[in-house]
C-alpha cells in the first residue's frame, strides 16, 4: 500500500528524554509526555494529546525496526497506511456506517501518527488529531 | 581492530531495560571495577562506517570506558537497515564528524 505522509513539527526533540516519554491513556485520549533538559538547564515536557483514540502501539527500542526510526523533531503523520487501512475496515464493520459517525467525518478523520524516542521506543497511535503542548518547568540544580 | 566510538549525542544516566534497568552507569562501572559485573554482561553492537567503528550501545560502552575495561562481547551488526537508521539519526542529531575522542553528555534524571 502507498503511504502518504507528512511531517509535523515538535518544539523540542524527543533524543533527549530522561524520564519519558510516559503514556497515560483515557478513553478516548492518548497522553504522550516527555522531557527535555536545555541548555540553560531548564527541564521542558512537552505534551502530545491523542484525540478521539482508535488504537495506539507502543514499541519498545528493541522491537522497533527502520520504518520506526524517524527524526527526533518531527511526529510523522499518516494519511494512509497498512495498519490505519486495518483498524478502519474494523471500525467501519462495527461503528463506521453509523448516520452519527458519518456526521462526525467518517473514516477520513482518521489517521495515523508516530513518534519516536531514541533509546526508549516508537509511539504509534491511530487518532483523530494530535495537539502539542509545551510546558516550562522548573530550573535544574 | 579500531576503538569503539561514542555515537550519541548524549545518554541518559540509567539503564532503561536489559540485565541492568535502573540502574545507574556509575554503579555498573564501580560493579565491573568490583570484578561483581564482567565486561562479558556488557556486550555492544556496533557499526562501520566511513572507516570508523560505532557503538549503537553507548551506555554501555560509557560503564565500560569509566570501569577502564574493554568490551569483550562486540556484535557487528553494519548493514542491519534498523541499527543503520538509527545511527544515522544519532550521528545526524550530532551534526559534526565524530572522532575517536567525542564523548556523550550524560544526562541526570532530576526529581520536580
Amino acid at each position: 500500500m502507498k503511504e502518504t505522509v507528512e511531517d509535523i513539527p515538535l518544539p523540542r526533540p524527543t533524543s533527549a528524554t530522561v524520564q519519558g516519554p510516559k503514556l497515560q491513556f483515557e478513553s478516548p485520549t492518548l497522553l504522550v509526555e516527555y522531557d527535555y533538559e536545555g541548555d540553560d538547564g531548564v527541564i521542558e515536557w512537552t505534551r502530545l494529546v491523542f484525540n478521539d483514540v482508535l488504537a495506539y502501539e507502543y514499541h519498545q527500542m528493541a522491537c522497533c525496526e527502520a520504518e520506526h526510526i524517524i527524526g527526533y523533531q518531527t511526529i510523522q503523520r499518516f494519511r494512509e497506511s497498512k495498519w490505519l487501512a486495518g483498524i478502519l475496515k474494523v471500525w467501519k464493520g462495527a461503528v463506521g456506517w453509523q448516520q452519527w459517525q458519518q456526521q462526525q467525518g467518517g473514516e477520513k478523520r482518521f489517521q495515523h501518527f508516530r513518534v519516536f524516542f531514541d533509546d526508549a521506543g516508537c509511539v504509534d497511535v491511530i487518532a483523530r488529531s494530535c495537539d502539542i503542548e509545551e510546558e516550562r518547568g522548573a530550573e535544574s540544580a | 581492530m579500531a576503538e569503539v566510538r561514542f555515537a550519541q549525542k548524549g545518554i541518559s544516566e540509567v539503564f532503561r531495560y536489559g540485565e541492568f534497568a535502573g540502574r545507574t552507569i556509575d554503579e555498573v562501572a564501580t560493579g565491573l571495577q568490583a570484578g561483581i559485573i564482567a565486561p562479558s554482561q556488557l556486550p555492544i553492537q556496533v557499526i562501520e562506517r566511513g572507516g570508523g567503528l560505532y557503538t549503537l550501545n553507548n551506555r554501555s560502552l560509557m560503564a565500560l570506558r569509566l570501569a577502564g575495561v574493554v568490551p569483550t562481547i562486540i556484535r557487528n551488526v553494519t548493514g542491519n537497515p534498523t541499527f543503520e537508521a538509527q545511527l544515522t539519526q544519532r550521528l545526524m542529531e550530532i551534526g559534526r564528524e565524530v572522532g575517536e575522542d567525542f564523548v556523550p553528555i550524560i544526562r541526570r534524571a532530576r526529581q520536580p
